[in-house]
């Protein structure tokens, strides 16, 4: 199970978190939340939804605590930046995709995984129609920002 | 921009499992220290952290005492473990029953050994891996 998804649970937490560091934790975090609670996985979703759904459940956990963290420790100071490449597109979408709210990050990342919009909406709770909705607007927000330099 | 190219191109972005050279040349030099440990029967357990496999928590016995350290502080990663450890004084340590030492310790340092020892086939150090594994089940699933 973990070869099958594993790449695909690392580009959702790359996509629900910030930075490369929170990507690699929240990684660790999902797996462990996934390994505690496979037994209680009775096979009524496809697992694939409930991979995502604990790993949408992490990332929201995973935030908070981020966040408390950042209220007790204060921010830590920038680390320089170490490879300034030419950005491709996966790397320009991702820091596109970190300007939006995170439910939509959520939704996009879905989306980017080739999730049709039915189990989309199975993951995240919402009709089929609500989720097109709102990756329709997610596709036009992202391209009006595409060209812009944060 | 085009949608369906992004999607298609996203989906080739694979999990990193390669290391800069400065971090495989840390990671071979600490291997080779936990091997020793090993060998002189000081190391009880330890693991390795996903996705870069760099050795992430070992828990220590000398003199009937044990002691969990954590090797992300090594490498400088920020984690709630590193901060919890330097909370502590890195090391915390309790004389008795090491399995009762290591199910304290391991509330904190579950994530990274729980994940290495399930997950990859890295664990390289426990005495008896799978008492040692069923002792930190025990003391997860509460």
């Amino acid at each position: 199970m973990y070869e099958k998804h594993k790449d695909r649970i690392y580009r959702l937490c790359c996509i629900l978190v910030h930075d490369r560091t929170q990507t690699d934790d929240l990684y660790q975090e999902v797996l462990i939340n996934i390994w505690k609670g496979i037994d209680q996985f009775q096979g009524k979703a496809k697992i694939e939804t409930w991979i995502y759904r604990v790993v949408l459940n992490a990332s929201i956990n995973f935030n908070l605590k981020q966040k408390s963290r950042r209220e007790i420790v204060g921010d830590l100071p920038e680390l320089p930046e170490t490879i300034s490449p030419e950005k491709g597109q996966t790397e320009i979408l991702l820091e596109k995709i970190g300007l939006l709210k995170s439910t939509d990050r959520a939704l996009i990342g879905l989306y980017l995984e080739g999730y049709a919009y039915k189990e989309i909406a199975e993951i995240l709770g919402m009709t089929p129609t609500h989720v097109g909705v709102k990756i329709n607007r997610i596709k036009t927000q992202l391209k009006s920002i595409w060209n812009t330099k944060i | 921009m085009d949608f369906n190219e992004l999607s298609a191109q996203w989906q080739q972005k694979k999990l990193p499992l390669q290391l800069d050279q400065a971090m495989a040349e840390q990671i071979t030099h600490f291997e080779a220290q936990l091997k020793k440990e090993k060998q002189q029967n000081l190391l009880l357990a330890g693991g390795y952290n996903l996705p870069h496999r760099y050795p992430c928590a070992a828990i220590y016995k000398k003199s009937n005492r044990c002691f969990a350290f954590n090797w992300n502080l090594v490498f400088n990663r920020n984690t709630d473990d590193d901060f919890w450890f330097r909370q502590t004084n890195i090391q915390k340590s309790m004389a008795g029953d090491p399995s009762e030492f290591v199910k304290t310790q391991l509330s904190r340092l579950r994530y990274n050994l729980l994940v290495t020892n399930v997950f990859m086939p890295l664990y390289r150090s426990a005495g008896d891996f799978k008492q040692f594994l069923s002792v930190c089940h025990s003391g997860w699933s509460r």
